[in-house]
């Protein structure tokens, strides 16, 4: 499994969003993470590319939302593996945010969609 | 009278900039994709991923000042890209000059929206505002709009200046 050759700030945050999103049972879209995130559309796309090089996220098209004309969302969400090296990496470097992760009270369904309701074979 | 005439004028003019930005947005988004990415499938992914971020953002200037982010952090991914793969013999003169490429770009695209921010940002008598929602809406925008635009205008030249 790759591993990031800089753990960036941003990364964190992204990685930490995600994994918030995996405890929920929620997917995520682009620009659902950009909100949470705070950070900018090109820093969160430039972490999605690195994680998805690395196999830790995989996405899905939003078939459903694809009737009208207008473009499809893509949504995110944690590989088994991808979970792992994200909970061993926030462990490192942000254990307190990990820990509060993984308090029952921060599974209140948030944004995104539950997990399952998008059809898994969208074009990868 | 003359006035009056230029504050129709503006606000005819202001519309159809507002609508003309949001379909700029779309097209400078997609290219944005095309020119970051070598591996033309991911590149046609994230040029339709991204115009539905660009769709999903709300009002139509910072849809517009998201998509030149995008543009911006593209050109400085394509310059280090062919900084990166130049060969040995000339490195030092081509990487300066698409370093500068690079810092022209970010230095023009700033300068426009740090004359545009500025433009938002003048009080103007209500007496010479034109008589059009869009630039009552412009006048009316909260200052929590024009500071995101900001901090996502200095992210984008801090991509573009790193590295």
């Amino acid at each position: 499994m790759a591993r990031p050759a800089r753990t960036t700030r941003p990364l964190l945050d992204v990685a930490s969003c995600l994994l918030r999103a995996d405890f929920r049972g929620t997917e995520l879209y682009g620009w659902q993470i950009i909100r949470e995130t705070g950070r900018t559309g090109p820093t969160v796309y430039g972490i999605l590319d690195r994680l998805e090089d690395m196999h830790w996220i995989t996405g899905y098209w939003d078939e459903q939302g694809s009737d009208d004309n207008r473009p499809r969302r893509r949504f995110y969400r944690l590989t088994d593996d991808g979970r792992t090296q994200v909970r061993e990496l926030l462990a490192a470097r942000r254990p307190e945010e990990l820990a509060r992760l993984a308090e029952p009270g921060d599974r209140a369904p948030g944004l995104g969609l539950p997990r399952g309701s998008i059809a898994p074979g969208g074009a990868q | 009278m003359t006035s009056l005439l230029w504050g129709l004028l503006g606000g005819l003019l202001t519309n159809e900039l507002f609508q003309l930005s949001g379909w700029a947005a779309q097209k400078l988004v997609r290219w944005s994709a095309r020119i970051r990415y070598d591996d033309l499938e991911r590149a046609e992914i994230r040029a339709e991923e991204l115009a539905r971020v660009i769709e999903d953002r709300p009002a139509e200037l910072l849809k517009f000042f998201t998509a030149v982010c995008f543009v911006l952090a593209a050109v400085r991914a394509r310059a280090a890209r062919a900084v990166s793969r130049m060969p040995l013999t000339g490195v030092t003169v081509s990487g300066a000059a698409a370093a500068r490429l690079t810092m022209a770009t970010t230095v023009v695209m700033t300068m426009a929206a740090t004359a545009m921010l500025l433009a938002l940002n003048v009080p103007r008598p209500k007496s010479a505002m034109p008589s059009s929602p869009q630039v009552a809406q412009v006048a009316a925008l909260p200052g929590w709009i024009t500071r995101e635009v900001a901090s996502d205008i200095v992210v984008a030249c801090d991509l573009a200046m790193c590295n």
